[in-house]
């Protein structure tokens, strides 16, 4: 099957392996992603003003370009997204303009060199497309190199379960990673900080209070029994990694590596091509392979 | 009666906040409580008064809008669009809480980061 790929800014420059092992996998279950022509920034923080529509026009402009590139290329009507915030805004500009009748014909009005967009296209999240495509046995069925039990600690953030309606799983008691993470043979821990939001952007305005959300997050983790994190979300990834070298001697110098799913995803399969070398290390390392 | 600045919330979020009755749950949850120097609901409560010093709250920034209070709120309320209406009314007079030439080594945050903290710009 063909799907439509938007990347968002991030995943093609911080998060670059992120998009790498994604591609990977997903080829490797036949799945051929296919980039938004002409995409543009989504506009990160979806503002929820319901009194203008300015702020919309960012991600409709996408979803536009979205829908042009399924009708060229013949895709199925689906966006893939890999980073929770695109995957939120987008999602929230979709709701947006098929509940707001008034808001939808002034973002018609003032996208006129666009073409219209028509709706009908479905906005997925990797979670979602691993767990509706390939399904908890598709998984288990290719796992060449079973991760061991490696002790795995989920990370969700916020804007990927949040709000009911737009996140992609329960808010309070999310599964879809764990399922994912004991298909492929790994042994995600219980720990309360997994669904919480780890400070977000505030990294840019007060760095400190992000890595003190961090030495928490991470406290209870190494308490769980982790020994990694497991995200979807870039910038929980650059947070969780940043903060635990902000906070090593509070943390005594532990430091648990982040991990992308589907890098771990592309470990079990037996593609470690799609993995950079330095995670490579990371994940063989824990699994206590010699490196 | 209706404060001036609980109307303006209202317009601009469509949230009604005299539907809040103060039970804390929000702030019990919030991530940012221990930054925060007034609590989502106390936050609310000064909206209800008509209180206008809200706005200048260092809480309207530290909220990163994760919606935890919003999923959980007995009252229904979207209390994540509620900070967000603050943030809002402070942004539209073009002041805004962070100024991204003053940050250094800017080159090494994830784009999402300083797209999202410059909010005068997108919202």
């Amino acid at each position: 099957m063909k799907v439509v790929y938007y990347p968002g800014c991030t995943v093609k420059s911080t998060a670059i392996r992120y998009e790498k092992a994604t591609i990977g996998v997903l080829k490797s279950f036949d799945i051929d992603t296919i980039e938004v022509e002409n995409w543009t920034c989504c506009g990160v923080v979806y503002n929820l003003a319901v009194d203008s529509v300015a702020y919309t026009v960012a991600p409709l402009r996408n979803l536009i370009r979205a829908q042009e590139t399924a009708r060229r290329n013949e895709t199925e009507k689906i966006i893939l997204t890999l980073c929770s915030m695109c995957n939120h805004t987008l999602r929230q500009a979709e709701r947006r303009y098929k509940s707001d009748i008034d808001g939808a014909s002034k973002l018609r009005k003032y996208m006129d060199d666009e073409p219209e967009y028509k709706g009908g296209m479905r906005i997925m999240h990797l979670l979602e497309v691993l767990n509706e495509f390939i399904g908890i046995d598709g998984l288990k069925r290719h796992v060449k190199e079973h991760l061991k039990g490696m002790k795995v600690a989920t990370f969700y953030g916020c804007l990927l379960l949040r709000p009911r309606g737009i996140g992609v799983d329960d808010p309070e008691d999310p599964t879809i990673m764990e399922d994912i993470l004991i298909s492929i043979g790994a042994d995600p821990v219980d720990y309360p900080y997994r669904n919480e939001c780890c400070g977000s952007y505030s990294v840019v305005r007060t760095p400190g209070v992000v890595w003190d959300r961090v030495l928490e997050i991470t406290k209870a983790a190494l308490r769980a029994g982790a020994r990694a994190f497991v995200t979807t979300c870039p910038l929980c990834a650059f947070n969780l990694e940043e903060g635990q070298k902000y906070r090593s001697r509070e943390l005594r110098g532990k430091f648990l590596p982040v991990f992308y799913i589907s890098e771990l995803i592309a470990y079990a399969l037996g593609r470690r091509e799609y993995i950079e070398d330095c995670v490579l290390a990371q994940i063989r390392r824990l699994l206590g392979e010699d490196v | 009666m209706m404060s001036w600045l609980a109307m303006n919330i209202y317009e601009i979020t469509g949230e009604n906040v005299y539907l809040c009755y103060l039970c804390g749950k929000c702030g019990a949850g919030c991530p940012m409580a221990e930054f925060m120097d007034l609590l989502p609901y106390q936050v609310i409560h000064k909206i209800q008064l008509g209180d206008e010093s809200v706005l200048d709250t260092e809480s309207i920034w530290y909220c990163a809008t994760c919606f935890t209070c919003s999923v959980r709120c007995p009252r229904n309320l979207d209390v994540a669009k509620i900070m967000e209406g603050l943030r809002i009314i402070r942004l539209r007079k073009r002041l805004d809480a962070v100024d991204l030439r003053s940050i250094k080594n800017i080159d090494k945050y994830p784009p999402i980061a300083l797209v999202a903290a410059s909010r005068k710009y997108t919202g």
